[in-house]
């Protein structure tokens, strides 16, 4: 019988399986012709009727939450003395309601939640009572004030607190579409008033985005602080609210003793969420994920791997580009907090928020496996920019970071040159790894701490030997953009020189000096401090070593020449930089020589529009770098000088071979996605639209310039504007004239309101601008940003491609 | 919440040893305990049971899960016990207060917000366990499934992957068997069905 009524079961089901979206009609019509058994078929018929009914049924139900059948309280009049207005929320473990308390005459709207009745017996009272105490001492900015608390005359505990009008956390972020470091910013204000709580022993227990608001101004505001204590004192396992299980840690869910770690885990949870708007574990709040969680069977899934496009778009950014943000460190923090075993959970919400900090400033965060690989990884990524940013500056004229007085190799070691800052790193790396084990987090500036202390105890007998290495140091410093570091170290290195009575290091050190202030864009000072070098220079020249005078005349020439392009007297230091190298060239070394080769190439550019000079200086500095294959980068840089040298001297050619070469050296060093290799790039763009390809031109231009929105939208304009000229010069020879204007038109929105008179650069695309406009008829407007171009050129005796179109563009009509 | 007694800790470590049977005998040792968590939540109503069934499942996981079951086949057992235990703390909830009754209208709750037209607090109880009974004596993984759906909670891809199913299959045999329930609680005649636009 039995098995006669599950044979017919199973003929049942599967006569219903493949008929259930099939009309009443259809299903009947088929049944007749797939069963010959009348039971089975009319049972299986009334199965697939059922199955619609209770859909109909299912949806009844669905469409009507089951009204309350039992009446609610009835609102309260008072609690606590606060006058109830209305309620304001309702949970598991109590009733919210707004209120207005007075005070010495003045209402103040408050929050009053009360309690559910059968939560505090009365053993639990003096317990009670000594947690309020604890809460009216906890005053945080960020944490909701706690006002009174107390119970009802029916026994109810309630607490009185301040009325918070905001958005929970994960809303306010999405709604205003906040990006990661600034919901990083503000969970990083959630970590520090739970840390404020914790300094306090009140843990919070049920942290949550609901319970975390954010003002419309942008404050946090903790809600329901030591609520879950309150609610139920008598263990240690609160049960709240059965929802509040979805962000308990596993040790809370196992009813296990709770600590500071449990708030850590829920900050984690939330932290997670906030990153990637994804739940961590699969199943948000299903019995079987809460259950898993608590038996440590239930695995984080990495957190790149939840990134979706939609988060992406939320966090103002692209789906690859949050996926490698929340990669590697943000994942292993969020990891580190969520471990299921408190021990080797994060210890404190401090060393998770110490952490985010770390992040934030791209410092090897303590949550990852130490390495070297990853510290170096660490290293360039953090400096990436800086590096970057080093070289350009040298390649823009602006030359290299400091040139130390005496022959150590390390000296070399200056800010340009990825390869170079590598080395000096990993030698770092290994003082720090000789040290102590524990040292596997410093961080390169701690390194560089570690190294200076080192200087006295080792190089104290030695000033001369001291104060070249403080001069190494100092680099590091400012590689590190630690310019006070840098600073308080060259300031000690001159104190050291002069109480030794060695007036070369000392204005050697000097003359560092002002190429930092330089860098901190205190110009006075800067030449303030280059011309003590320089007179200390003029005043003692027979006790200076030739490196010592190379140095001091470089850094305080370079420093005068950067801050003032035109400055009359750097002619004059750059000659006796050079006078000097050519009567001991083996006593300097080869990069400062094609240093002071190229100063001076400059000074022939920017003052005397000698190019054919300046070009047979810098093919000599090019040829003393090129046998140098240390220098790579700076080779690139005085590769892209002699260029520009030689398209003012009409060369296009020339230009556009040595341009292209300076790029293809500037890929392979830096990654042909580097800040510096687009940026050569796109100069090289320019050159060949120089020798009339102007296909080529537009399609490099126009790579460089999308690739450098997609990689560097942070770095915009500085980085924008090399392509974006190269792009309109070419739209213009190839007289697409809307294109044109438009890149010329933002080309000049790059430069940002500054006087035009100031910057030549200015000048060349209101000339392109000009030449559109004058194509389509517009001359008025044409001819005064034409008429700028030309006297742009003819006063610096440059001609240009543009020349011709400019004249020809004047004369039409 | 008290330790666990020595008797279930010894039954527990013989299940995780592969001894089915030991689940079996351990019911009779943490069912109070659960009967009565059912009974308070219950009872403080106007919450759906899906809310007050997870608290009652986390307790009993609380108690067990100390203890992970580390095969999959364990922990299937496990689940279809923790179903099993829902249901009958549920119907014996329903059975002691029927007699405090008198006549006045009771609070529907939903047995899950799926399965919404099953009133947990009502006699719906009894015939739904009846009914899965019956189901079980029919087509024991189709009983299984329901039972981890909406007894449990459980969603249909974590369904699947403790019966070992693909999410598909799950949905399909969902499908028959609230037809089926439908059929036993509520006959082959559908209530009327008020429209609302």
């Amino acid at each position: 019988m039995r098995v006669d009524s599950q044979d017919r079961w199973r003929r049942v089901q599967s006569l219903c399986e493949g008929l259930a979206n099939a009309s009443p009609a259809e299903q009947m019509a088929r049944l007749t012709r797939l069963e010959a058994d009348q039971d089975v078929r009319a049972e299986a018929f009334a199965l697939l009727q059922a199955i619609r009914d209770e859909a109909v049924e299912q949806r009844r139900h669905g469409w009507f939450a089951p009204p309350p059948a039992s009446v609610p309280d009835p609102l309260p009049q008072v609690v606590g003395g606060v006058r109830i207005l209305e309620l304001i929320g309702s949970g598991g473990s109590g009733d919210v309601f707004r209120g207005v308390r007075t005070v010495n005459g003045t209402e103040q709207l408050v929050a009053v939640k009360r309690f559910h009745a059968d939560r505090v017996g009365p053993e639990h009272l003096e317990r009670f009572a000594r947690e309020q105490r604890m809460l009216a001492a906890l005053t945080h900015p960020d944490i909701v004030g706690f006002i009174d608390a107390g119970l009802t005359g029916a026994g109810r505990p309630y607490l009185v607190m301040d009325l918070v009008d905001g958005q929970a956390i994960t809303s306010h972020c999405d709604q205003r579409r906040l990006r990661l470091s600034d919901r990083i910013h503000l969970f990083l204000s959630v970590c520090d008033a739970v840390q404020s709580a914790h300094r306090h022993l009140i843990v919070h227990l049920d942290l949550k985005p609901s319970n975390i608001l954010v003002s419309s101004d942008g404050h946090v505001k903790l809600l329901d602080f030591g609520a879950a204590k309150l609610a139920d004192p008598s263990t240690g396992f609160t049960r709240t609210e059965p929802l509040t299980l979805q962000y308990a840690s596993p040790e809370r869910l196992r009813g296990e003793p709770v600590s500071v770690s449990c708030d850590v885990y829920s900050l984690g949870l939330i932290l997670f969420e906030l990153a990637s708007g994804a739940w961590p574990f699969r199943g948000q709040d299903s019995i079987l994920s809460v259950a898993e969680r608590a038996a440590g069977e239930a695995q984080v899934q990495a957190l790149p791997r939840v990134v979706t496009d939609q988060a992406a778009e939320a966090r103002a950014t692209t789906y690859r580009r949050l996926r490698s943000a929340v990669s590697g460190d943000l994942e292993a923090v969020a990891a580190k907090a969520l471990a299921h075993d408190t021990g080797t959970r994060c210890a404190s919400v401090e060393d998770l928020a110490e952490d985010l900090r770390r992040f934030l400033a791209y410092e090897p965060v303590r949550a990852q496996a130490p390495g070297v690989g990853y510290r170096a990884r660490k290293f360039v990524r953090r400096h990436a920019w800086e590096v970057a940013a080093a070289i350009t500056l040298v390649a823009s004229l602006a030359g290299a970071a400091l040139y130390s007085a005496g022959q150590a190799r390390e000296a070399r070691q200056s800010a340009a040159g990825a390869r170079l800052q590598n080395r000096f790193l990993t030698s770092l790396f290994t003082i720090a790894g000789s040290d102590s084990a524990s040292r596997h987090d410093m961080t390169v500036r701690q390194l560089l701490a570690l190294a200076e202390a080192r200087i006295a105890p080792s190089l104290g007998s030695n000033p001369a030997a001291a104060a070249d290495v403080e001069v190494t140091l100092a680099n590091g410093y400012l590689a590190q953009n630690a310019r006070a570091e840098a600073r308080a170290l060259l300031e000690r290195s001159i104190e050291r020189a002069r109480l030794a009575g060695d007036v070369p290091r000392q204005a050697s050190a000097r003359a560092s000096l002002a190429y930092v202030a330089y860098t901190e864009n205190e110009s006075d000072e800067a030449i303030r401090h280059a011309w003590s070098a320089l007179d200390l220079w003029r005043q003692h020249a027979s006790r200076f070593a030739p490196s010592q005078a190379v140095s001091t005349l470089l850094n305080a020439g370079n420093t005068l020449s950067y801050v003032n392009p035109t400055d009359p007297t750097t002619r004059d230091h750059f000659e006796a930089c050079l006078a000097i190298v050519r009567a001991h060239p083996d006593a300097v070394e080869p990069d400062s020589h094609a240093q002071c080769l190229r100063g001076l190439a400059v000074v022939y550019i920017n003052l005397d529009s000698r190019y054919d000079d300046a070009d047979a200086l810098l093919r000599e500095a090019v040829a003393l770098q090129r046998a140098d294959p240390g220098r790579t980068a700076a080779l690139a840089s005085t590769l892209q000088i002699l260029g520009f040298a030689n398209r003012y001297r009409g060369r296009y050619a020339d230009d556009e071979a040595i341009q292209r070469e300076a790029s293809e050296i500037m890929s392979r060093l830096q990654g042909a996605d580097s800040v510096a290799a687009l940026w050569q790039r796109a100069v090289w763009a320019t050159s060949l639209a120089g020798v009339g390809r102007v296909d080529d031109a537009y399609r490099e231009a126009t790579q460089v310039l999308s690739a450098a929105r997609r990689i560097y939208p942070e770095h915009g304009s500085y980085l924008l504007w090399t392509p974006l000229i190269a792009a309109a010069s070419a739209a213009c020879l190839a007289t697409r004239n809307d294109e044109c204007e438009a890149l010329a038109a933002e080309a000049i929105a790059t430069l940002g309101p500054r006087p035009a008179s100031q910057d030549a650069r200015i000048h060349s695309a209101r000339g392109l601008l000009g030449l559109a406009l004058a194509r389509r008829g517009r001359l008025d407007e044409a001819r005064p940003l034409i008429e700028g171009a030309l006297a742009m050129n003819a006063s610096r005796q440059r001609p240009s491609p543009f020349t011709d179109l400019f004249v020809a563009a004047l004369r039409a009509r | 919440m008290a330790a666990l007694s020595a008797n279930v800790t010894v039954l527990l470590n013989d299940w995780v040893r592969g001894d089915a049977g030991a689940l079996e005998r351990l019911l009779p040792s943490v069912y109070p305990d659960l009967h009565g968590l059912a009974r308070s939540y219950l009872r403080r109503g106007n919450r759906s049971i899906t809310l007050q069934t997870t608290a009652v499942v986390n307790d009993l996981f609380v108690k067990l899960l100390v203890n992970r079951p580390k095969r999959l086949e364990n922990r299937k057992h496990f689940y279809m016990l923790a179903a099993r235990v829902i249901r009958m703390a549920l119907v014996d909830h329903y059975r002691e207060t029927r007699a405090d009754r008198r006549g006045g209208q009771q609070q529907r709750v939903p047995l899950h917000e799926d399965l919404a037209w099953v009133d947990a607090n009502s006699a719906d109880m009894l015939s739904f366990d009846l009914a899965m009974q019956e189901l079980e004596q029919l087509d024991r993984e189709q009983a299984q499934i329901f039972g981890m759906r909406f007894v449990l909670g459980c969603t249909a891809d974590e369904t699947a992957a403790l019966m070992g199913l693909s999410k598909a299959t799950v949905d399909r045999r969902v499908m028959l068997a609230r037809g089926w329930l439908y059929r036993r609680l509520r006959g082959s005649a559908p209530a009327s069905v008020a429209r609302v636009s």
